[in-house]
């Protein structure tokens, strides 16, 4: 179900008619981060991206994966003997329908983390969560991708924009039906990745034109936007890429009006690493770290350009 | 300030000097001398009412006493001969697996080492004596009758001492002579015997503070007659200090924290040895008068307050444990009582960083940003001590449904840990019981058999069969439950009876004696105008957790129900799947409405339980959902649950989740706590947060205490959402289980002076003292998936 052009139209909400269903592999509170305020984040499920340094690999396959959480794994855990000596056979596990060993055998050593439920049952333990938005908080879709599942996605942020929370989406923009919540979003946190499409597209399997493309829409609809730039050593930082970024920004700043627009420069962390292991994924990522020097001279570039500036 | 004394700089460096000799005092014998005297005295004294008898044994303590002041010490007093080397949790040989069910009050006489000058022989002669007293017989004859269910701790009893906070006011403002002239007052009009005997005892132990302070006064001029210069002119200015303070009011903050030291000297002697947890109240609003009106810079009156903190640290690992002070806080009608001292109180600590005495801030909606922003430093320096938070507006509510009347709210203080009592108006009892839900639920789930030694400790319920016995589980817990609170009622109250064989005349006078001429430990005639007996309440979280894993079990495996009950008798030997699908049920602190629901009707039936409970005084118990460490004694003796949690693993903390049990991160975990009914937990109640500082980035210490007032207190404890009495107690370890390790690995890099201060419970700690398993618990309660603040 990964799209891997420059964009992609599908719909990964195929009802039937049966109620809109949500997947979300992890939600938290997070405060004064992806939006304003204590925020309840809902990790949507799936990704059409595979970037290499990503923080949340169990988001990324939209059936979300077994995660292995203790070094072995008792043999008991599957019945169907997918387990010897403590290790997961994981090309036989990824074919497994029924996953017994998250029902009949369910134990902390191995499990998954997402749950699918109705926008319903969403609402529902969203409407608990609600005394936990003080500070002008509210809640934020991000992923995995909201684009893999937009039309629960749209619901969603419409009920809760049309009651006055506010309502915050992170997103790649690749998806090209993104405009549609645009309605419903009090912020816009892009992704933003490399200026370079082809090089973006050779790293994390897409390139940037949809994206830049509704970002640029966002920004005339009078959106407020947060583009996000995680900045990775070895991908996307040095002085070439300072004048790359600035460049393509000025273009897409050229829309909108002032004071819409931000950037927020993500330096590299290697926080996920532990779940690429539990996913049973090779973390690749290799002298990524940036340096304080490269991160202010983004930040000045940025400042003297007359961007506002939010570094985390 | 006094230019004897010299600049604040010089005087802050004395205090510090004064603390390291402190530390270096391996002995503590001054409490043994006390009681071989009062021994030796006491048959000669048998003719007084027990409270005048209680007088003069106080008076002997002082005649004998060994006095000193140190070369770097500004005021006269200690309270170094009140304390043992005791404390266990600071004690290196400490082992969770000694508790024994049973507390004797001269096992003490085993924490002193004999010597060339105190033998054993003598050791053994004083023990014996007291082993033959009134009071230890009571005691044990209390233990001896509840010795088959304390033994594993289905709840346990003690006798309270300290544990009170004493109204010091009146004497540091007026002076000990004007309290004696008022109780000459009540004597010459008093015509009760037992008020009469009373007063008596209460005017005479006001007349041995004088005597303390005379004798101190003595030795400050014959130090001053062989001193020279500085020091010469230090010594003649507390000479002349004592023959002011505190026999007349005190006029500057000197003077005032003087006064202090000698009365809380005289107190915790009246109580040696180790009256752990005496608490001063608002300290800001006691000493800023004082401050006030010399007009002392903050930095002046730190300085002196620095010597006042040093105090409360006594010998080589500051055994007088759990003695709290305040600051800040609102009055009745809102106001915020933040003041220039609260300032120099947090200075003074900042600076000195010491294991005592315990530091608690009450905040309130009012309180002002400088206030949280001169805490930023507390929270994110590390090693730094940090304060325990209250809520003002949920104290207040509290103790008001409790019967407290409006004008005596903003008196509220800190017994020790977290228990809120009037200042010098009430008698607690604080933590005259304890009761082990978890143990009861585990005796009711074997037919009142200890799966852990197969002894039989007692239900009153009948055997069923398993999928019945599950199925009732909670009305057999709950019948089970009022069985055992009987009992503990009739031991607790046995306790606090013995207790009353020893009357504390002095402590007394600062608890309303003087108005109503009783004891304050006195089971027949109420002393204090409050009075009632706490209740610690263990495992509200593995017990709700446990319910649900039996209601999950019924739902989806039921043939699975004898099964579970073979895996708890046999602690899941052999039934692993069993006991990780017991773990994967829902868990308290996740923000899910069943359990959760659980855990507030359970907190919510045992605290009114309790509440039920009457003391010899016919005053009711106090519900403290707090567990000072006892998470790990009392869980020691607990066999296998049906939450999955193996036997003699920890209990719950206080009202948090087990460790590990609530992985999604501070936001849910909050939603989960604000739903308890903190409206019935008049006794307190003990909560945790271990923080990871990575989640504060702006940019100053300054800054980061507005981070941390609006991510952590504002939205537990004046949450605009939040229904009913708010959450009201809170403290914070920020730090990581890394960084500990690192610390233990490595202490002299990370903590180069000896010192690394932790939270353990109620009471602040040097980390490195600690006996190893509580250095361990300390660790894994950080439980930094429960507190992660990204999501």
């Amino acid at each position: 179900m990964v799209a891997s052009g420059d964009a992609f139209d599908l719909a990964v909400n195929e009802t039937d008619g049966k109620p809109l269903q949500l997947t979300v592999f992890e939600s938290g509170f997070n405060f004064s981060q992806d939006g304003p305020g204590n925020r309840l984040v809902l990790h949507l499920q799936g990704c059409n991206m595979r970037c290499p340094w990503c923080a949340n690999p169990e988001g990324m396959p939209v059936r979300a994966p077994l995660m292995q959480l203790t070094h072995t794994v008792p043999d008991w855990v599957c019945p169907l003997g997918m387990i010897h000596n403590g290790t997961l056979d994981r090309s036989r596990c990824d074919a497994c329908e029924g996953r017994p060993c998250l029902t009949d055998n369910r134990s902390r050593h191995l499990v998954c983390r997402a749950k699918t439920q109705t926008l319903d049952a969403w609402m529902s333990e969203i409407e608990s969560a609600s005394p936990m938005f003080f500070g002008n908080g509210g809640i934020t879709l991000t992923g995995g991708e909201v684009g893999m599942q937009l039309d629960a996605a749209y619901e969603l942020l419409r009920m809760y924009s049309e009651r006055g929370i506010h309502t915050a989406v992170e997103t790649n923009l690749t998806h090209t039906g993104s405009a549609q919540i645009y309605p419903y979003l009090n912020l816009l946190i892009a992704d933003y990745k490399h200026y370079d499409d082809d090089k973006l597209r050779r790293i994390c399997g897409i390139g940037n034109t949809q994206t830049e493309h509704n970002l640029c829409v966002a920004l005339d609809a009078g959106l407020d936007v947060i583009v996000r730039i995680p900045m990775i050593g070895g991908f996307n930082v040095g002085e070439s890429e300072i004048k790359g970024f600035m460049q393509a920004l000025s273009r897409i700043a050229s829309h909108g009006h002032d004071g819409q627009l931000s950037i927020e420069l993500l330096t590299y962390h290697e926080f996920g690493r532990e779940k690429w292991a539990q996913c049973g994924l090779e973390y690749k990522m290799e002298n990524a770290y940036v340096h304080g020097d490269d991160l202010r001279a983004f930040s000045n570039a940025l400042m003297n350009a007359g961007f506002h500036c939010l570094s985390t | 300030m006094d230019s004897r004394l010299g600049t604040a700089e010089r005087i802050s460096g004395m205090a510090k000097e004064l603390f390291i000799n402190e530390r270096a005092q391996t002995r503590l014998d001054g409490w043994f001398l006390v009681k071989e005297a009062q021994m030796f005295a006491e048959p000669l004294l048998s003719h007084l009412p027990s409270i005048e008898r209680a007088a003069a044994l106080d008076r002997i303590a002082v005649e004998i006493l060994p006095l000193s002041i140190p070369e770097s010490a500004v005021f006269a007093g200690t309270q170094r001969d009140a304390f043992a080397r005791s404390y266990a949790l600071i004690n290196p040989s400490f082992t969770v697996e000694s508790f024994n069910g049973y507390c004797d009050p001269t096992a003490v006489y085993g924490d002193i080492e004999p010597n060339s000058d105190i033998t054993q022989e003598r050791i053994d002669a004083v023990r014996a004596y007291y082993k033959d007293s009134e009071y230890v017989r009571a005691l044990s004859d209390v233990y001896e009758e509840c010795e088959a269910e304390t033994c594993e701790v289905a709840y346990f009893v003690e006798q309270v001492t300290g544990h009170v906070i004493p109204d010091v006011r009146p004497i540091l403002r007026e002076g000990a002579l004007s309290r004696i002239a008022l109780l000459d007052r009540n004597i010459a009009n008093e015509t009760d015997p037992l008020k009469l005997s009373g007063f008596r005892a209460m005017k005479s132990s006001l007349e041995t503070l004088l005597l303390l302070t005379e004798r101190y006064r003595t030795l400050a001029v014959n130090l001053a007659a062989q001193a020279t210069g500085e020091r010469k002119a230090q010594l003649e200015l507390i000479a002349q200090t004592l023959t002011r303070v505190p026999a007349y009011g005190a006029e500057t903050l000197y003077q005032a924290i003087q006064s202090f030291m000698l009365i809380w000297q005289l107190m915790t002697l009246e109580q040696a040895p180790n009256p752990f947890a005496f608490s001063v109240g608002n300290a800001d609003r006691i000493f800023e008068p004082y401050r006030a009106k010399e007009e002392l810079s903050c930095e002046e009156a730190a300085a002196l307050l620095k010597h006042l903190l040093v105090f409360f640290n006594v010998g080589d690992r500051s055994w007088a444990i759990s003695q709290n002070l305040i600051i800040s806080g609102r009055d009745a009608n809102g106001r915020d009582l933040t003041n220039e001292t609260s300032y120099a109180l947090l200075d003074a600590y900042y600076d000195m960083n010491l294991p005592q005495p315990i530091l608690s801030v009450k905040v309130s909606r009012n309180t002002p940003e400088s206030l949280h922003r001169a805490l930023g430093k507390f929270w994110f320096t590390p090693g730094m001590l940090t304060p325990s938070l209250f809520g003002d507006e949920a104290v207040f509510e509290t103790l008001q449904l409790a019967g407290v009347e409006d004008a005596d709210l903003p008196n509220y203080s800190i017994a020790g840990c977290q228990e809120p009592l009037i200042m010098g108006q009430d008698n607690g009892n604080t933590t005259n019981s304890w009761l082990n839900l978890a143990k009861i639920l585990e005796l009711t789930l074997n037919y009142g058999q200890s799966t852990l030694t197969g002894r039989t400790i007692g239900t009153c319920v009948e055997p069923a069969e398993p999928i019945e016995a599950l199925r009732n589980i909670r009305e057999r817990f709950y019948q089970n439950l009022n069985m055992f609170l009987k009992h503990m009622r009739i031991a607790a109250n046995g306790a606090t009876k013995a207790v009353s064989y020893l009357p504390v005349p002095f402590l007394s006078a600062m608890m309303g004696g003087i108005d109503t001429g009783y004891d304050m430990r006195d089971v027949e005639h109420q002393g204090t105008k409050y009075n009632g007996s706490g209740c610690l309440i263990h495992g509200i979280g593995v017990v709700a957790d446990s319910f649900a894993a039996i209601d999950e079990l019924l739902r989806k495996r039921p043939q699975n129900s004898a099964k579970l009950l073979d895996a708890l008798r046999n602690n899941f030997k052999g039934e692993e799947a069993l006991r990780q699908y017991l773990l994967t049920c829902p868990k308290y602190g996740n923000n899910l409405n069943g359990v959760d629901a659980e855990a507030v009707e359970l907190t919510s039936r045992v605290a009114d339980a309790v509440r039920e409970l009457r003391n010899d005084l016919g005053n009711p118990f106090r519900p403290d959902f707090s567990t000072p460490s006892t998470h790990l004694l009392y869980g020691y003796w607990v066999g296998a649950l049906p939450n999955g949690r193996p036997a003699r693993d920890m209990l719950s903390y206080g009202i948090d989740p087990l460790y590990g049990d609530a992985a999604n991160g501070l936001g849910f975990r909050t939603l989960s706590t604000m739903k308890l009914p903190f409206e019935k937990m008049c006794g307190g109640y003990a909560s945790h947060l271990g923080i990871d500082p990575k989640y504060f980035r702006a940019a100053s210490l300054e800054d980061k205490g507005i981070e941390f007032r609006d991510r952590v207190i504002n939205p537990l404890f004046f949450n605009p959402a939040g229904k009913g009495v708010q959450p009201f107690y809170l403290y914070v370890n920020v730090t990581t289980p890394e960084i500990l390790r690192k610390v233990l690995a490595n202490p002299q890099k990370y903590a180069p002076n000896g010192v690394y201060i932790m939270r353990i419970h109620g009471t602040f700690v040097n980390f490195l003292d600690l006996a190893p398993s509580i250095q361990q618990d300390i660790i894994r309660r950080l439980d930094p998936a429960s507190t992660a603040m990204e999501a």
